[in-house]
């Protein structure tokens, strides 16, 4: 019986090791933006500035030809990653089915190294909200994402990094902090982390805490990508808008989190106000030069490995 | 008794989707959430919500009267609260925006200014979809648009770009 239950426990931990590596085996893929339509000529002219591209999911349901062709040109020439707006993992009702299989069909097709949803929920009581809208941070809420991201998993298979959002409001009645949530849902659920640096940075300024105690409390080895992006302020509150280059600060965050953790991936995000490419790509070669003065360093997470 | 989270969810969604509500979900929310910190919070949610309508509706009621916004509104409620038909909404969209056109720039582009500042993301997207289907090329038109995705557009719309 005892023999039995060690042999258990092995397995155990084995199976825990190997899920493990899966997300620390994810190839590192260096920095590139979020593909946005305007830029869909240029990025081919500038194609030697960009190690690998996002895309945004959703922009290419129930797409027209041309949006497939685009998104197959993309692919044959980048390594895209789908990120998902709206499959609302933290949904009590549940994740949509349609969404769901039209989300796997996306990432099916560009077959990624991995892809990325949000730690949100966008709908509720049969209301899409068009927010990214935060959870309570609670037991309930941990089981809710952990049965929508199994249905998730089953229908795509590629591993799953989720990202943390900002937050309009925070609820008073968490019972776990924040450290401890994401530590057990990565965890729990096998997952990476697509740690959105300007949201940690705002949430950091809206709630008045310092982001590094927090950052240091990440489980390091599931970080797997990163998102960063400039906002503006609105009424006293930073809003992560991005329609403004990164501020400092971000990039002073920015620059802990590589030396924390052995990021795989970085990507910069804009959304309003698109400059030209020529200037998207001074913040990307910027976040290059920081990506890979990381790697030279060669961080405590490599020498662990 | 404590709300679950499903609840608490479904009266976040219904504050957040539909600006004709919001008075009375704050009301019933500060009579019905019984847990105090819940309520806390989703009255912090939805004033937040109630701010930012109050800074544009009132410029709306001045300038657009009785006729776009409120015809458009009435379009929508023709069909009800339950979940209708994008593509109908949609199409009731481009029958309502094909109509006089009688709206001040300055407050279109106050919604504008509003949607570059929320959600601004979904928002293009929805914006740059429905130009596209309805063929609106003028600037005024394009702006009306922004005043109907902001009003009536919510999240469902993104997914169509």
């Amino acid at each position: 019986m005892a023999a039995a239950t060690a042999v258990a426990a092995e397995v155990v931990v084995a199976d825990a090791e190997a899920a493990i590596n899966t997300i620390t085996n994810l190839p590192r893929l260096g920095v590139g933006f979020g593909f946005r339509d305007r830029y869909h000529t240029d990025v081919f002219v500038h194609r030697s500035s960009i190690d690998f591209l996002e895309i945004t999911a959703d922009h290419f349901f129930d797409a027209s030809r041309a949006k497939r062709e685009q998104l197959e040109l993309l692919s044959r020439n980048f390594t895209l990653i789908p990120h998902g707006l709206s499959l609302s993992l933290g949904s009590a009702e549940g994740i949509d089915d349609v969404y769901l299989r039209q989300l796997a069909d996306i990432v099916s097709a560009v077959s990624p190294p991995w892809w990325s949803e949000h730690i949100a929920f966008t709908h509720a009581g049969g209301i899409d909200i068009g927010h990214l809208t935060s959870l309570p941070r609670t037991k309930e809420s941990l089981a809710v994402l952990g049965r929508n991201i199994r249905r998730a998993k089953a229908a795509i298979p590629m591993p799953l990094i989720l990202e943390n959002i900002t937050e309009s409001i925070r609820y008073p009645g968490d019972q776990i902090d924040e450290a401890s949530f994401l530590g057990e849902l990565l965890e729990e659920n096998d997952c990476g982390l697509l740690l959105d640096v300007t949201n940690l940075y705002t949430n950091s300024v809206n709630y008045r805490f310092d982001p590094l105690p927090l950052l240091w409390r990440l489980p390091r080895e599931r970080i797997v990508q990163l998102h960063f992006a400039g906002g503006h302020w609105q009424d006293e509150t930073l809003i992560d808008s991005h329609s403004t280059p990164a501020c400092e600060e971000v990039w002073s965050l920015l620059r802990e989190v590589l030396a924390y953790a052995d990021v795989r991936g970085i990507i910069l995000e804009r959304d309003e106000k698109l400059p030209p490419l020529t200037e998207i790509l001074i913040e990307v070669n910027r976040a290059r030069e920081m990506y890979l003065q990381a790697k030279s360093n060669n961080h405590p997470a490599s020498r662990e490995g | 008794m404590e709300r679950s989270l499903a609840e608490l969810q479904s009266e976040i969604a219904r504050c957040l989707a539909d600006p004709d509500l919001i008075d009375d979900a704050l009301k019933s929310t500060l009579q019905d959430f019984s847990l105090q910190e819940l309520h806390a919070a989703a009255e912090t949610l939805i004033r937040k919500r109630v701010a930012r309508l109050r800074h544009v509706l009132p410029r709306t009621s001045r300038s657009l009267g009785t006729t776009f916004s409120e015809r458009c509104r009435q379009a929508f409620r023709s069909r009800g609260t339950t979940t209708p038909s994008l593509q109908d909404d949609i199409d009731a969209l481009g029958r309502e925006m094909r109509g006089d056109g009688s709206v001040s720039p300055c407050v279109i582009e106050t919604y504008r200014w509003e949607c570059l500042r929320h959600d601004s993301m979904n928002r293009n997207w929805a914006f740059r979809w429905l130009v596209k289907r309805y063929d609106f090329e003028s600037e005024e038109r394009k702006l009306q648009l922004w005043c109907v995705v902001k009003i009536f557009g919510r999240g469902k719309l993104w997914r169509l770009w």
